[in-house]
């Protein structure tokens, strides 16, 4: 067995055309001139040797014709031939699953390919080194985990690599006597995997990162979908706790504001000496990171009047907030501005972000929390310190808000401990202006090259807007690094590493007397991406009206049929029979992709839009410690940059991407040899 | 001298050659006088020599001058001209019926005959033809007549290939055949075997015979000037050949230069004059060459 594949089915076209000097050699010897000769007796003394010759020299011409045709068809077609391998693989069969993660995100272009294309190729290429007796599934990376068929393309779909290993996994099982292999292909978005992963050791695992340099917002950038606003409708509970400290009520207007246009606004009430919550569900009309702005007329509260959300989901997590001085009749600002941020583009459950006090940490089981933000301890408690520093130890992350006002001593006591700080710093003091004085610290220096801050350098430089007029002094811990500096070479943002965890110190506070934190649009998607990059647990997406999710119509179904109208993004119309279907849902493969459909009752017609899984559009990447600790001890992993793959599918085939240009050059080199060959069989006699 | 018209006697070029005498080294006894020696000494006015005077002898050749200074008898003798008997071998196997250029070897050959003819006859000689293929096909022994020119001629004029070559089987029969002292003039293209040729040509020389051969041959016969591939046939044998001239062609030229050589080389050994008659040439200036050459 030559163990040839035969890609390009041009080949056996171009293959046949080997036949032709066949043809013309054969045709040479059959046709000749009959001439009468006077003797023939001194031609018959050379002639056996002169035949010997003229045959070899034929021969060695039609092979040279024909090597020439077999390279120039090699040279186009370009078939893969194991036979030239330089070492030969063992003769054990192999049994490969590819996962191809064909979410939307790896529809994102790094130069002119798309992420998916380059995966295609490479699975083209493991592919191609396949032989008869190996057997080879390509399986989708995205929710669902489909075997792929020829042609496929990348789809609106939510990343599942997870999903994906474990069909692979359960292909595999069933074989022994074979060698297993897995390759992943993927952008190695975090989103993609979950915990228990399954990774039995005699599996060969090898995930191979698909994306280049750029980790930026994958999904929006590539703008491939139709339409482009994907995002619009998306429904965003926009919270907000108004503290108002007067001794009046007050008539307020919620404005809510998304680049600079009013998009929703609401009267409220808000009473004197009291923190009272309201929301306004809206609508972002605007992919990628929008701001909101509740605008409040500033004479009637004390309270800061402005909140910023964004109008992306970072999934279902569960936040916990520490802060010994809130009290649910007097929220601390910093508590206020927490639960506004937070709470409203955390989970859409009421209690993702809890606010406790530090002798509640006792009660509380914090590993149930995805991310920890301590805002003010002001009493010494060991023991909720060393639960806190266990949890951190464990994975779980942290952040620090010192203002101004922080006990340094009790902070630098508590945080410090045998085994490393907690703190990425030394607090020394506090400096910051007198309130009659306008001074502030602006920003020096940023560290774009972190994986929190690398997202934020085409955001117009946001973050350089961020003043701060009051803040602790601190000095950076070994091994610790400051993100964010301000002028001076004072520390606003510290990382350190504890354990398995990260600890944030943001070194001042987010009320607006010590910096304009809170209405940095920056700011809180900086927070999130400590969130996202940093949690301990992965936060799964709220479910929505997302490309390949059902949608429950109950609501909807007319009362006389129980046929229900629907109209496509592209105009095209189609009716669905829900007669059989129990669940009164329109099945997700019937919403392809995103954009605004219309279902029609018969009485009225519900416009709704159905979107990108908004999953796809977070930026965080996984490491490979991180899919390492979501895979069982044991198992076999290995982790590989595109070209490594390529160079070792090619060491396999000794095939390197030049060698058909190579061949194509020595056809060339051939052909003139060979005319220069014919040439001189005919003229040298 | 001749009644009517010969295809192979062309007018112009007997009037080139009529200035040659076609002159036989061979000492003939002939009794006819001619442009050849004798054995016999005769009343020639070339002076031979003195020999003394015993009874018996003819009284009138007695030289008186000397007898007047020597006081001794001494009969003077003179180097008699006698005629010489030639016999004309036409080999007319069909390997001479070849031909590259407008004359076929035979056409070429008979022109030669014609024309040693005429001069032979012409100077008083007696002239024969042999005309062989694998055997003797027409002898027409020599005379000296016009009319015996005549006889040939005509023969000539009908004269076509046939059959194979073998030359030495003929010779070998004129050896056996012609008892006196005779001169063969044999016009073949020799493709016989070279061996048994040369063994019948030094019988033919044994027996007191001269002999003068014209190795008539084509021009591509020895170039090989063929181009594309080609089916050869052998005129004589019929065999077929396939195969490429190209490739041929050195080996050829190298064969026949060897055939060539052979004969030049075995011929010149054993005196028998080798002329190489290309068709390409005018056969006037090749039998011109020879004779003037030969005298």
């Amino acid at each position: 067995m030559l163990g040839v594949n035969f890609i390009n089915p041009l080949f056996w076209l171009a293959a046949v055309s080997i036949l032709i000097p066949v043809f013309f050699h054969f045709t040479f010897f059959q046709k000749a001139k009959n001439v009468k000769f006077s003797t023939l007796k001194f031609l018959r003394q050379n002639l056996e040797k002169a035949e010997r010759k003229i045959r070899l020299e034929q021969l060695l011409l039609l092979l040279l014709r024909m090597l020439i045709i077999i390279l120039i068809v090699l040279a186009i077609t370009k078939p893969v031939a194991k036979f030239l391998t330089a070492q030969p693989r063992d003769s054990v069969s192999r049994k490969v699953v590819v996962i191809l993660d064909d979410s939307y995100s790896m529809s994102y272009k790094e130069g002119p390919a798309a992420y998916f294309e380059k995966a295609e190729k490479l699975a083209q290429k493991i592919m191609a080194t396949m032989t008869k007796k190996d057997s080879l599934v390509v399986i989708s990376g995205s929710r669902g985990n489909d075997i792929l068929a020829q042609g496929s393309h990348w789809r609106c779909l939510k990343t599942d690599i997870t999903g994906g290993v474990r069909k692979a996994v359960s292909l595999l099982d069933e074989s022994s006597g074979v060698r297993k292999e897995i390759y992943i292909l993927t952008d190695m978005q975090a989103i993609g995997w979950h915990k228990d992963t399954p990774a039995p050791g005699d599996i060969a695992i090898n995930i191979v990162d698909i994306s280049g340099r750029n980790k930026e917002n994958r999904a929006i950038l590539t703008g491939a979908c139709n339409p482009p606003a994907f995002f619009k409708n998306f429904q965003v509970n926009l919270e907000s706790v108004l503290y108002s400290s007067g001794n009046d009520n007050a008539q307020v207007l919620l404005k809510v504001f998304n680049d600079e246009v009013q998009i929703a606004d609401k009267d409220v009430n808000v009473k004197a000496n009291e923190a009272s919550e309201y929301s306004i569900g809206t609508h972002i009309s605007k992919d990628g990171i929008s701001r909101c702005t509740f605008e409040i007329p500033e004479d009637n509260l004390k309270a800061d009047n402005r909140y910023y959300v964004i109008g992306k989901n970072i999934g279902d997590v569960k936040l916990l907030c520490i802060d010994d001085l809130n009290r649910a009749d007097m929220p601390t600002q910093n508590s206020i501005f927490l639960k506004c941020m937070l709470e409203s583009a955390a989970s859409s459950k009421n209690e993702a972000l809890s606010t406790v006090r530090t002798e509640d940490l006792s009660n509380l089981n914090l590993n149930d929390f995805a991310f920890i933000v301590v805002n003010n301890v002001n009493s010494r408690n060991d023991a909720a310190m060393e639960k806190l520093k266990h949890y951190v130890r464990q994975g779980g992350s942290v952040l620090f808000f010192i203002s101004s006002n922080t006990d340094t001593k009790l902070y630098n006591e508590m945080l410090v401990t045998p085994d490393g700080e907690l703190l990425g710093c030394y607090l020394e003091g506090a400096e910051g202006q007198e309130a009659s004085k306008l001074i502030y610290y602006g920003i020096a220096k940023i560290d774009y090259a972190d994986r929190v801050l690398r997202n934020f350098k085409r955001d117009g430089g946001a973050l350089n807007q961020i003043r701060v007029y009051r803040l602790s002094t601190a000095k950076i811990r070994k091994g610790a690094k400051a993100l964010i500096e301000l002028e001076g070479e004072r520390p606003l943002l510290i990382e350190n590493r504890y354990g398995l965890g990260n600890v944030f110190t943001v070194t001042t506070s987010l009320d607006r007397n010590s910096s304009n934190l809170a209405i940095n649009p920056a700011f809180i998607p900086l927070v999130y991406q400590m969130i996202a990059s940093s949690s301990k647990i992965r936060p799964e997406l709220a479910q929505g009206y997302i490309v390949g999710n059902n949608i429950s119509v109950s609501d909807c179904i007319p009362a006389t049929s129980r046929k229900i109208g629907i109209t496509f993004p592209g105009g095209k119309a189609a009716e669905i029979d829900l007669s059989q279907n129990a669940e009164n849902v329109i099945p997700g493969n019937l919403l392809p992709e995103p954009g605004f459909y219309v279902l029609d009752t018969g009485d009225k017609k519900i416009d709704f839009a159905v979107n990108l899984d908004t999953s796809e559009s977070i930026l965080t990447e996984i490491s490979q410690d991180d899919i390492k600790a979501l895979m069982p001890q044991g198992s076999n992993v290995k982790f590989l940059k595109t070209e490594e793959l390529e160079a070792r599918l090619q060491t396999e085939l000794s095939i390197n991407s030049g060698i058909w240009s190579k061949i194509l050059l020595i056809a060339l080199i051939l052909l003139l040899l060979e005319g220069y060959y014919a040439n001189r069989i005919n003229t040298r006699h | 001298m001749l009644e009517r018209r010969h295809k192979y006697l062309d007018p112009e070029m007997i009037s080139k050659l009529k200035s040659l005498d076609f002159v036989s080294r061979l000492v003939t006894t002939g009794t006819v006088s001619g442009v050849h020696k004798s054995l016999r000494k005769g009343y020639n006015i070339e002076f031979s020599e003195y020999k003394s005077y015993v009874p018996g002898m003819d009284i009138r050749h007695i030289d008186w001058k000397v007898y007047g200074k020597r006081d001794r008898f001494y009969i003077k003798q003179f180097d008699e001209d006698t005629s010489v008997k030639a016999y004309l071998v036409l080999d007319k196997s069909n390997s001479m019926g070849y031909k590259s250029g407008s004359l076929t070897k035979l056409e070429y050959a008979a022109y030669l005959a014609t024309s040693i003819a005429y001069l032979l006859i012409a100077q008083q000689d007696a002239v024969g033809l042999v005309a062989c293929d694998d055997k003797i096909l027409k002898h027409i022994p020599p005379r000296s007549s016009p009319a015996h020119l005549e006889e040939i001629l005509t023969y000539l004029d009908g004269v076509v290939p046939s059959s194979t070559t073998d030359l030495s089987k003929t010779l070998n029969d004129l050896a056996m055949a012609v008892k006196s002292r005779s001169l063969f003039i044999i016009m073949s293209d020799l493709f016989d075997n070279q061996e048994n040729v040369i063994k019948a040509l030094k019988r033919l020389l044994c027996r007191k015979h001269e002999v003068i051969i014209f190795h008539v041959i084509d021009r591509n016969e020895i170039d090989f000037n063929f181009k594309d591939a080609l089916l050869f046939e052998d005129m004589e044998t019929r065999e077929k050949m396939q195969t490429h001239p190209a490739l041929l062609r050195r080996s050829y030229r190298k064969a026949i230069d060897q055939f060539i050589g052979f004969y030049r080389n075995k011929l010149y050994e054993t005196n028998i004059d080798y002329i190489l008659s290309v068709t390409s040439d005018p056969y006037e200036v090749t039998l011109g060459n020879y004779l003037e050459k030969r005298l």
